[in-house]
């Protein structure tokens, strides 16, 4: 479905076709997410093709790639729509939001859906800060921060990044005078 | 290490060694990581950038071969001396225009560097010269289990590594080869040797990357596929592919000089000549020229200059080096007149003993 815009609030996309059927008579609309809600449609995610017969006889469905559209990652609300249009993800939660999507783009493109290379490793947390921190990088950047943030008048920023840039300095000195 | 002493340095992955140094110019390798709580780069905000590059320099400074390194703030450096760093093949075009907290950690002969908050969080980047995809991945996969070890890294055991282009998911694996093909270019079978690599998922690009023209025979042949093979299948897969490509271009190479010899060496010739003595030089036309006298080069049709100098002008003529030498900004005609006045001295200097022929 291409870029439509609400028949109803004409503000947002579209994103549900919505057929009612009264008296034989058949009516198509295309609304977005909250003004298919107003009209009682459930969007209901990653479930079977809905179709609603109401009291008054009314046939509703929507459509299976608009209840795509709106699956939302919980981690940083990026929509399927979003995705589809940008083609990024967000973060690493969306791989759960929308592994069951994920799964036949990923095997279109790769021809495969499992990975068979290099395992992570986190390594065993003492070794992880084992060794002098040599790179003055990690200083230099505090120390810009801290100025911008002294400028800014940040002042309980600034005393975090002090704590923080007197912590690493004490840190390389002592290990430094240990070896 | 300053941006001055940076820029004065030859790249190491320049210098001409590694096998078929006179048909690949270089091999990268080049790992896509991202941290598991913090927003990818097109959701997150400027405190998660921050964040980001807390984490990695402050594990950073714990790994081994990163001692040396330089961290590069995209903050702290002006639009043309981020173009520099593009120049050299440290960051993408992406991350010198995207600005925000981004940065960049090169080693100090320029083998490694790490993007911090490109597309990815992590772009870990290893270039060696020649056709070395192994070595380069040797050295890759080291820094990466060292650095990475120390964060917590977004990574699924059925997808593998996960990154914010469904392309880089899996490995986050992509090997790419510089390789110059002027031979095929010449005798129009370039398209046909290519157009099959598909075939087996490898893609073909410019010098300058995805989306780009090919100028002066220079190709890059990468994989495509990320999922579903290892690591070392997907860098099997490329050399293999590539050595073909390597004996299409010798045997290219050999039929032009046996039969239209006089032809071949009149344009490498010329293309030598219009380098040592041109006044003005626009970039695509020096990228034409020192093709033709790489192809001389490489067939012993002209013994100097060197392939290094040929791969080390490939950086240096470049706007923003050419602009860094001036110390000024300079319009594209003063490039053009400071260009060929650089090439010229560079040829002047080591070409004189190449003025005899082969017989």
């Amino acid at each position: 479905m291409g870029k439509r815009v609400c028949e109803r609030c004409k503000a947002d996309d579209a994103i549900v076709r919505l057929i009612s059927v009264k008296e034989n008579t058949e009516k198509v609309e295309y609304l977005c997410a909250n003004c298919a809600r107003a009209e009682g449609v459930e969007i209901v995610v990653g479930g079977k093709e809905a179709v609603q017969v109401s009291d008054s006889g009314e046939t509703e469905e929507v459509e299976q790639g608009s209840r795509e559209d709106s699956v939302m990652c919980p981690g940083c609300r990026l929509t399927y729509a979003r995705f589809k249009e940008r083609y990024r993800l967000g973060c690493a939660e969306c791989f759960d939001a929308f592994r069951p999507l994920l799964i036949p783009l990923l095997k279109k493109v790769h021809g495969a859906e499992r990975h068979r290379g290099k395992r992570f490793a986190r390594l065993a947390d003492e070794d992880i800060t084992s060794g002098t921190p040599r790179g003055t990088w990690m200083l230099e950047l505090l120390k810009r921060r801290l100025q911008a943030a002294v400028e800014r008048e940040e002042f309980e920023e600034a005393a975090r990044l002090r704590d923080r840039i007197e912590a690493i300095s004490k840190e390389s000195n002592v290990e430094r005078t240990a070896q | 290490m300053t941006l001055d002493a940076l820029v004065r340095q030859t790249p190491m992955w320049l210098d001409a060694s590694g096998a078929y140094a006179d048909v690949i110019v270089s091999s990268r390798v080049r790992l896509a990581r991202n941290l598991r709580h913090i927003p990818f780069s097109s959701q997150n905000k400027t405190a998660d950038e921050e964040r980001v590059v807390d984490e990695v320099l402050s594990a950073a400074q714990h790994v081994r071969d990163l001692n040396q390194s330089t961290y590069f703030d995209m903050k702290q450096l002006e639009e043309h001396d981020r173009q520099l760093l593009v120049e050299r093949h440290l960051i993408s075009p992406a991350l010198a225009l995207r600005g925000g907290n981004g940065g960049v950690m090169v080693d100090q002969d320029e083998r490694l560097s790490i993007m911090v908050n490109e597309e990815d969080h992590l772009r870990l980047q290893a270039l060696t010269a020649g056709f070395e995809p192994q070595a380069a991945w040797q050295m890759l996969d080291k820094v990466d289990t060292e650095l990475c070890g120390r964060l917590d890294i977004a990574y699924d055991a059925d997808l593998g590594y996960l990154t914010a282009c469904p392309t880089n998911v899996g490995t986050g694996l992509r090997a790419s080869i510089l390789i110059h093909l002027p031979g095929l270019v010449l005798v129009q079978t370039v398209d046909q040797v290519l157009n099959g690599i598909a075939q087996v998922g490898l893609t073909v690009r410019g010098f300058y990357g995805e989306g780009t023209e090919v100028v002066g025979s220079l190709f890059q042949i990468s994989n495509q596929i990320t999922l579903g093979k290892s690591e070392h299948e997907i860098l099997e897969t490329l050399e293999r592919v590539v050595r073909q490509i390597i004996d299409f271009e010798y045997s290219a190479r050999q039929t032009l000089l046996r039969d239209a010899r006089a032809q071949i060496e009149d344009k490498i010739w010329r293309s030598w000549g219009i380098l040592a003595n041109a006044r003005v030089l626009s970039g695509q036309e020096f990228m034409n020229l020192a093709s033709a006298v790489r192809l001389g080069v490489s067939t012993g049709v002209l013994k100097e200059p060197s392939l290094v100098l040929l791969n080390e002008l490939l950086v240096r003529v470049q706007p923003s080096h050419i602009q860094r030498m001036a110390g000024s900004r300079l319009d594209s005609d003063q490039r053009d007149q400071n260009r060929a006045e650089y090439v010229r001295e560079r040829f002047a200097s080591t070409t004189t003993s190449s003025r005899q022929t082969r017989d």
